[in-house]
């Protein structure tokens, strides 16, 4: 997932401006950033709809905060604290909820299979095992428990260094880096069953 | 050094960051353990793999959904402002009379009125209730129950959340409330709305008459009485009381209120049970014909009358269906023998919104127009054995269409219960799916051909439809209770 952030000068006329209470400078900054977060908490949260409706939850937590932001850390990692956060309350109010509703997705790879299918020229086959395989690992993320998903998205999705994840979640340096490694094991653990979708041969014995 | 300690620096030792004297170990290892080796290539085509996951799009109207937001909440000041003339005048008035009684106050024998805290002064809860509602529309109020009970029982245990969640007593709420219903902070709706579970969703939706929009969450539930006409020509009475609305074995109260509750000239007629062939006057002469098929069978032949069971209710609700589509499913109740599946449109006139069941035929939805306007109406569909599918088709500038497989009569699935929460429509069908209740959202393409056949026996519907999802050169994925259709 390739998504680069916005350059920084821009980035911090556009928060100045918002500020000073610039409502279409907010909207720029949405603009911006709305790819991205909306993705950290699609994966996050497993389905479009709660991605949706919590990424715009939290950057209207984004507009609240903003007046305090003063810019002592980066731009990028104080938001994504905070949709974090909000990611983070959206789970947490889910536990509450009766025990027999997990989140599975139905039909969100369908239209993006048919395009792509169309626009890129691969096989079908090819195609549909990519989706196969994209469809596996999104279910395996949204198995992983909450802190070791925010980790292994953040940076192997996302792209963000062990620093900044770590001052995203307020955790250790150390404690990013053993959750990533332990994300992904149990990753690996959870699509075992589909281990040919990549290419892997059951070559072990156990 | 021991594989299951290995497995600890496979992410370090991918990157590199290994410290030397522990790599060259690692190494060594790797070299005679064949198992570590494997997962340690896993690991590395995972990480390939997530790396290359392709972003999701952004939702077209996501930036507009945030503005809408964030413009809900500055609203209740806004709308403070706009009142301004009204509260001005009010005022006004108020300090004329107490000037008049000023001057007459010689001749009163009691003079402590204090007129301008009668204008202003806040509501007991009870009056609080009537003033929100005096405010509304006639096309609203059309809708409101005739229940002697709406204002001598008004407030159940919602009425303690209401108030909390209402912000301030005082002149502002009043002219809000006054005002409008939309103009309360988005944010606390759907905090109350969550928090309300059920209750607050299906009373909210019933009364307010499919307007996506209008939120107004606070008001109290109504003890009501519904009919539910039957296929078979029975009708069951259920009453519906606040606290029973989160009960899995209701069905909620507006989804099945009928006329008898809704004595508004604004509703439209309601077909009865005999008008069983024909489509909902309502819904304005659906132009699909309708399904030719050997009919529901006999209620007493599915299921005894003296073991009416519930299967389960399942509350939901769209307040983002713009983001989804025209078509919004609000809920399945399932109630004995039967669902009612209450939809909602965005479109500004749905006069063709169609459900039926496909399979096995089981004819056209009974359809109740729940709201003035069309746009939120609950069809009922008899429950059938091997469970039905069920085709909702909504013609409307767009063509939108949703199959809904509805649950086995009598299946392994005894309950669902899901709290009422504001999701889309896919939300719900996959929380649905995820509790085995198999619904399934298909591409178009797929239901295109109304000519096809479903087989579905004993097996479940969804291996029906994905029997015939191959068929018809489709790829089904099958993921637990779900099924994700995609090209061959």
């Amino acid at each position: 997932m390739a998504m680069t952030a916005p350059p920084a000068q821009t980035e911090i006329a556009l928060i100045r401006r918002v500020q000073q209470g610039d409502a279409v400078a907010f909207d720029r900054l949405v603009e911006l950033h709305a790819p991205r977060v909306y993705n950290l908490a699609y994966r996050m949260l497993g389905n479009a709809e709660d991605a949706q409706d919590v990424s715009q939850e939290a950057f209207l937590r984004i507009y609240d905060a903003l007046p305090r932001f003063r810019g002592e850390a980066s731009f990028t990692t104080w938001m994504y604290r905070i949709v974090t956060n909000v990611c983070r309350d959206e789970l947490s109010r889910r536990r509450r909820r009766p025990p027999t509703l997990t989140e599975l997705e139905v039909d969100d790879g369908d239209g993006a299979a048919l395009d792509e299918l169309l626009t890129t020229g691969e096989s079908a086959e090819d195609c549909v095992l990519r989706q196969e395989r994209h469809q596996a690992l999104h279910q395996a993320i949204t198995a992983l428990p909450a802190p070791f998903r925010a980790v292994l998205v953040l940076y192997d999705l996302q792209g963000f260094s062990y620093d900044e994840i770590a001052e995203m979640l307020r955790v250790n340096l150390g404690t990013v880096k053993s959750r990533l490694n332990r994300a992904r094991n149990l990753l690996r653990e959870k699509i075992r069953s589909e281990r040919e979708l990549f290419g892997i041969a059951d070559s072990r014995s156990r | 050094m021991k594989a299951a300690h290995v497995a600890e620096y496979y992410t370090a030792y991918l990157e590199g960051s290994l410290p030397e004297a522990l790599r060259e170990e690692m190494a060594r290892h790797l070299e005679s353990c064949p198992r570590c080796a494997a997962e340690l290539e896993e690991t590395r085509a995972i990480v390939a793999s997530l790396r290359e996951m392709p972003a999701m799009p952004l939702p077209a109207d996501f930036a507009a959904g945030v503005q809408a937001r964030l413009a809900n909440r500055r609203h209740p000041v806004h709308s403070w402002f706009t009142r301004l003339p009204a509260l001005a005048g009010g005022t006004l008035a108020a300090v004329a009379l107490a000037l008049a009684i000023f001057y007459v106050r010689p001749y009163l024998r009691a003079p402590e009125s204090r007129p301008v805290e009668i204008a202003e002064q806040p509501e007991t809860s009870g009056n609080k209730e009537m003033t929100a509602q005096a405010g509304r529309s006639k096309a609203f109020d059309n809708l409101q129950p005739s229940s002697p009970t709406t204002e001598s029982k008004p407030l159940g245990d919602l009425s303690a959340i209401g108030n909390s969640d209402t912000v301030k007593n005082g002149p502002e709420a009043t002219a809000r409330r006054q005002l409008s219903g939309n103009e309360v902070d988005a944010k606390e709706k759907n905090r109350t709305a969550r928090d309300l579970a059920g209750s607050s969703f299906w009373n909210r939706d019933g009364e307010e008459g499919g307007n996506f929009r209008s939120d107004d969450v606070y008001k109290p539930t109504v003890p009501r009485k519904f009919e539910i006409p039957a296929p078979g020509g029975d009708a069951a009475t259920i009453a519906q009381t606040p606290s029973s609305v989160l009960d899995s074995t209701t069905v909620p109260p507006h989804a099945l209120a009928g006329p008898a509750s809704a004595p508004g000239a604004a509703r439209p007629p309601v077909n009865t049970p005999s008008a069983e062939a024909e489509a909902a006057p309502g819904m304005g002469g659906t132009p699909e014909p309708s399904m030719k098929a050997a009919g529901p069978p006999a209620l007493a032949d599915v299921i005894s009358p003296d073991r009416t069971r519930t299967v389960g209710g399942v509350y939901a609700a769209d307040a983002r269906a713009s983001a989804v589509g025209a078509l919004a499913l609000r809920g399945v109740a399932l109630k004995g023998a039967e669902a009612a599946v209450t939809i909602e449109t965005t479109a500004p006139a749905p006069t063709d919104l169609v459900v039926r069941a496909i399979e096995p035929a089981g004819g056209e939805g009974q359809g109740y127009p729940l709201s003035p306007d069309m746009r939120t109406a609950v069809f009922s569909l008899p429950l059938q054995r091997g469970g039905s599918v069920v085709e909702i088709t909504l013609k409307a500038g767009r063509t939108e269409r949703a199959i809904l497989v509805l649950p086995e009569l009598g299946g392994p699935q005894s309950s669902i219960s899901l709290n009422a929460r504001e999701e889309s429509i896919t939300a719900v069908l996959r929380r649905l799916a995820a509790a085995g209740q198999l619904i399934i959202f298909c591409p178009p393409q797929f239901i295109a051909d109304r000519e096809a056949s479903l087989t579905v026996s004993k097996e479940s519907p969804l291996a029906a439809l994905s029997d015939l999802a191959t068929q018809r050169g489709f790829r089904a994925i099958k993921t637990g209770s779900t099924v994700t259709l995609m090209p061959k």
